[in-house]
């Protein structure tokens, strides 16, 4: 019986030989996709797919681009607090045949946006909206009424349009204007409050036939931690734009996106034929294809923006001596950290800033080299020594000496960054300073990094082609409150920290920003050490792919499949 | 029979104790549902506020947590009203070390004033902060820093002298007040619509906490009885074999196998049949992942052709461990079977071995049989965690995990209380299968006497 059943089961391969049919793996579903509370990087980049805003960075050229408007808008200083943004609206922009786009939707969209609703992402990250009004003489130009803020422009644009008919088919919004729905009192309205009820049903955020805007294409069907395919709009508007922007790239009529959790599956998928696309997988799986039989796929990479770091409570007993600290950043050798864990999948940084971002990148910082014979001088000179010959060494804390024992924490099951703690433990441990290596379930971490208890933790931080701002991550004020995890005051570095986010001179930014990584190199916040690529494995039946700083690295619509012989 | 009854009777209450248990501790455990939903910077604190409010209130977290609560006399019975975390833990440790509560509330009251009030984010940031000390010195010494702020705020200023003049009443935390909530309480309100069947929504993607459970189940319930069925089917014929025939060459050999599949952890022994048998690589016979995709059109021998050579790895890295398990187990008690008196006394009567094996000896070997299927009920719907994750199977030892990571609760409680329920019935089942097996063992009436 058990015979005839293996016999039964066992079968072929097949290969997935559909022409224009792409199945990219991803190993975690997507939450549920609708832009007003899209939560996790999956569901906004199917977001991206379905959804069109009027303005976007080019996976190509990396600049701001127009999509549901021309091009990028005008921008116009009213007074010294607020601005006018002016968008031309697409003549041809549609969500259907039947549904042109025009500002009306806009005004709509950015009223979604702005819904005061539990769970909505948007409500806050566009409250700087005051009001949205039609041009008199043009009916596809839009102006926004804003208060002045960094890059609000490129916000303003970032609104996804979602269709009325579909979102609001009674034109509930319609009676209420945006000045309305900023103000608490008018959420006591019955109509609005029956309007949210029906807008936070579950359909409009997992069902397929509620989930429908502009963009190239819609959900064909969607079984839950399986698959999500995406099929192309017959007839879309942007076909006609194709030339314009990587946005109106659509060449497959299906995207299948596979939710396999193993990434060893998922590569075994890729070999059989089964997948077209592997993003982000790890280092190691990566390091070990390049080195294999590789004529069914070809490897690419891409640097990403954000950095990692080895952060120091600067609160600690220990850690507030700032020689502690440098003999610390001595005793880490970034380069064979990189080589050996990340196989050279990345480039070494001296600050909280990836190298490749030139422009804002301060070069003329020496860099805390490997030394361990520096490390032992620089503890030997600020008398971090041992007096017990016990093989560690003491500092006084207090009027008393006490033994200089450290905790690097990390988030449990997180292999990379456990090794790194075993080579900063063991090369510490050459220099006299007794760290521990703990790992912690990832939500006790995060507490715990939220309350500011870490001593030694390890940080990996994303960031976007925007100027930085360091404002969260390093401002005195963000300690407990932020994501200043260091604990790092520093009052010189916080009024650095104000002050570029209030110019608009991009020289006086610049200069600032090069103050800024001096005096964090200077204090020895952390150690920071590099910024990865993201990877990916691509089938060589696939035509059409290039790799892109703007997240998640790779545009899925701008691929198609080449027929095999 | 009436000792049975008792028995589904007693299930009320242990039910609800393990509720009370899971409840309190799944709320103890660090991280909240809510603390990645909103990311605190460059927001407006009003907005912030309001916005947790409603979501607190959506999901009856701004309830007490149960019908009474206990608390120190220098604290306060409304502490569930904060929804920051670490504000609650900071104002607890002030109130703590004054022994007051009433002006660390005035003092609370008073930033919250001015945290409503002020547009300048900067000046918001340095009131939160001012939120989490939890020792008075701090808070003194970081109202100094930002004199020129705080000299502004008067009833912050004036709230603050008042908690470090004030003379500290430390034996007032020695003393504990109880008060009674009502049945306006998270506990209550999840158990009842427990009891009612709604079960409630993922705090996560907002879907009912039933459809998600069913649908895991789907597969899971489906894995573990073909894997039950097969151990129970290779494995008890198998032991049987070896006991008849105990030393002899196949007795060794399924031991040997047997115990050697027992020692592969299945991670391991998993991986490598999906390297081995479904890369193009090796040998490409089943497929790598997922339950397989069904065309709308197939019929019902294309289904389950579809099926099973989708869950026939699965199947089998969850079956192979329990061979052994149950393989020795049962052997043994054989084996001890066959050493007794009665075993002798029959067989010397000239009773066949087929006979004595199958109709006495088997029958008295089943109390650890019983025992280990009793057990296996909430075993049905745990899942294995290592086989769904190996193979992308969206069942419940991957939906428990991940709603565990997430902390999504309602999840959580439902599959804890399920499983609970679950271990209670196979306790039950197994004293009714242990009376069968052995009418010696009559527990009603011992449980009269």
């Amino acid at each position: 019986m058990i015979t005839l059943v293996f016999l039964i089961s066992c079968r072929p391969v097949s290969k997935n030989n559909n022409i224009d049919y792409i199945t990219i793996w991803q190993a975690q579903d997507s939450k549920g996709i609708n832009p007003i509370f899209v939560r996790d990087a999956f569901s906004n980049y199917l977001c991206m797919q379905i959804f069109q805003p009027l303005t976007a960075i080019d996976f190509r050229s990396e600049e701001v681009v127009g999509v549901l408007a021309m091009e990028a808008p005008e921008v116009e200083n009213l007074d010294s607090n607020r601005k006018k943004i002016t968008f031309q609206l697409r003549p041809s922009a549609a969500f259907d045949k039947e549904h042109a786009i025009s500002a009306k939707d806009v005004i709509f969209s950015v009223k979604l946006h702005l819904l005061k609703i539990p769970a909505s992402t948007t409500s806050q990250r566009f409250d700087f909206i005051e009001a949205v009004t039609v041009h008199p003489e043009d009916s596809m130009r839009i102006d926004f009424i804003v208060e002045d803020q960094s890059n609000v422009d490129f916000y303003c644009g970032a609104i996804q349009l979602m269709p009325q008919h579909i979102y609001d088919p009674n034109n509930i919004l319609d009676q209420f204007s945006i000045e309305m729905l900023k103000n608490n009192d008018t959420y006591k309205s019955l109509e609005l409050k029956t309007y949210i009820g029906f807008f936070t049903q579950l359909k409009f955020s997992q069902s397929q036939e509620y989930i429908y805007g502009s963009g190239p294409y819609y959900i064909e069907s969607w079984k839950k931690d399986q698959n999500i395919l995406l099929k192309k709009k017959s007839n879309w508007y942007g076909d006609k734009l194709s030339k314009e922007n990587s946005y109106f790239e659509a060449k497959p009529s299906l995207i299948r996106y596979e939710i396999i959790d193993d990434e060893q599956a998922a590569i075994i998928s890729l070999k059989s034929g089964k997948i077209d696309l592997l993003s982000g997988i790890s280092a190691k799986s990566y390091h070990s294809l390049k080195g294999g039989n590789n004529n069914n796929y070809t490897l690419y990479s891409s640097p990403k923006l954000g950095y990692n770091c080895i952060g120091f409570n600067l609160e600690n007993k220990f850690l507030s001596n700032l020689q502690l600290r440098k003999a610390l950043a001595h005793s880490i050798d970034k380069e064979l950290i990189l080589e050996i864990i990340f196989y050279n999948l990345g480039k070494t940084t001296n600050v909280p800033m990836a190298a490749i971002r030139q422009e804002y990148y301060n070069n003329t910082l020496i860099p805390y080299q490997y030394d361990l014979q520096k490390a032992i001088e620089i503890l030997d000179n600020a008398q971090i020594i041992d007096h017990n010959n016990d093989g560690w060494r003491e500092m006084e804390v207090e009027g008393k000496m006490e033994k200089v024992e450290l905790t690097y924490e990390y988030n449990a099951n997180n292999k990379e960054r456990e090794r790194i703690g075993i080579i900063l433990k063991n090369n510490a441990k050459k220099i006299g300073i007794d760290i521990d290596v703990r790992p912690l379930e990832w939500n006790v971490y995060l507490q715990k990094l939220r309350d500011g208890y870490t001593e030694i933790f390890y940080s990996a931080v994303s960031s976007s082609w925007l100027p930085p701002n360091f404002e969260g991550s390093f401002h005195s004020t963000a300690i407990k409150k932020g994501r200043n995890y260091f604990n790092y005051k520093n009052e010189k570095v916080d009024a650095i920290i104000d002050e570029m986010n209030q110019t608009e001179d991009k020289q006086k930014y610049k200069s600032l920003i090069m103050d800024f990584q001096l005096k964090i190199h200077q204090d020895v916040v952390g150690i920071f050490l590099f910024s990865n690529e993201h990877t990916f494995v691509v089938s060589n039946t696939l035509n059409g792919f290039y790799t892109s700083n703007q997240r998640p690295n790779y545009w899925a619509p701008s691929l198609e499949k080449l027929n095999e012989k | 029979m009436i000792y049975f009854l008792k028995r589904i009777l007693f299930f009320v209450p242990s039910l609800l104790l393990i509720s009370i248990v899971v409840f309190f501790l799944t709320k103890m455990s660090p991280g909240s549902p809510l603390s990645d939903q909103f990311s605190s910077e460059e927001l407006d604190y009003k907005q912030e506020q309001e916005n947790i409010k409603a979501l607190r209130k959506a999901y009856k977290l701004d309830l007490p947590l149960f019908y009474c609560s206990l608390y120190r006399a220098s604290s306060s019975d409304t502490l569930y009203k904060i929804a920051d975390l670490n504000v609650k833990k900071s104002l607890t440790s002030l109130a703590y070390e004054i022994g007051y509560w009433e002006p660390i509330n005035n003092f609370y009251a008073a930033v919250k004033t001015e945290l409503f009030r002020t547009k300048s984010p900067s000046e918001r940031r340095i009131l939160v902060k001012l939120l989490n000390f939890e020792t008075i010195k701090q808070l003194t010494d970081f109202t100094f820093e930002y004199n020129h702020i705080f000299s502004e705020l008067d009833n912050i200023t004036s709230s603050i002298t008042l908690i470090s003049n004030i003379k500290k009443s430390n034996f007032r935390n020695y003393f504990f007040k109880v008060n009674w909530n009502g049945f306006n309480n998270q506990y209550h309100h999840w158990i009842a619509n427990f009891i009612k069947g709604d079960f409630g929504h993922s705090y996560v993607d907002r879907q009912s906490v039933s459809n998600k459970i069913t649908k895991a189940l789907k597969w899971t319930v489906s894995l573990s009885l073909i894997s039950i069925l097969l151990a129970y089917l290779i494995a008890v014929p198998t032991a049987i074999y070896s006991a008849a025939n105990e030393g002899s060459f196949l007795d060794r050999l399924f031991s040997t196998v047997f115990f050697g599949l027992y020692a592969i952890p299945s991670f391991w022994l998993g991986s490598l049949c999906i390297i081995f048998l479904t890369s193009e690589t090796y040998l490409p016979l089943f497929p790598t992942y997922g339950v397989g995709e069904v065309p709308t059109t197939a019929s019902t021998f294309e289904i389950i052709y579809i099926r099973i050579s989708h869950l026939f790895l699965p199947v089998f890295i969850w079956t192979y461990g329990a061979f052994a398990f149950i393989y020795r187990q049962l052997r043994a008690s054989l084996l001890n079977q066959m050493q007794t008196d009665y075993y002798l006394a029959a067989s010397a009567k000239g009773l066949s071995k087929r006979s004595l094996l199958l109709k006495h000896a088997l029958r008295n070997s089943l109390l650890p049989m019983i025992t280990l299927f009793g057990s296996l009920f909430p075993a049905l719907i745990s899942g294995s965690f290592v086989v769904e994750y190996l193979f992308s199977i969206p069942g419940m030892g991957k939906l428990t995990i991940d709603s565990f990571l997430s902390r999504d609760y309602p999840i959580i409680y439902g599959i804890l209380l399920l499983a609970a329920a679950l271990t209670l019935f196979g306790n039950l089942v197994a004293d009714i299968l242990y009376q069968w097996a052995d009418p010696r063992l009559n527990i009603s009436e011992k449980s009269n006497n």
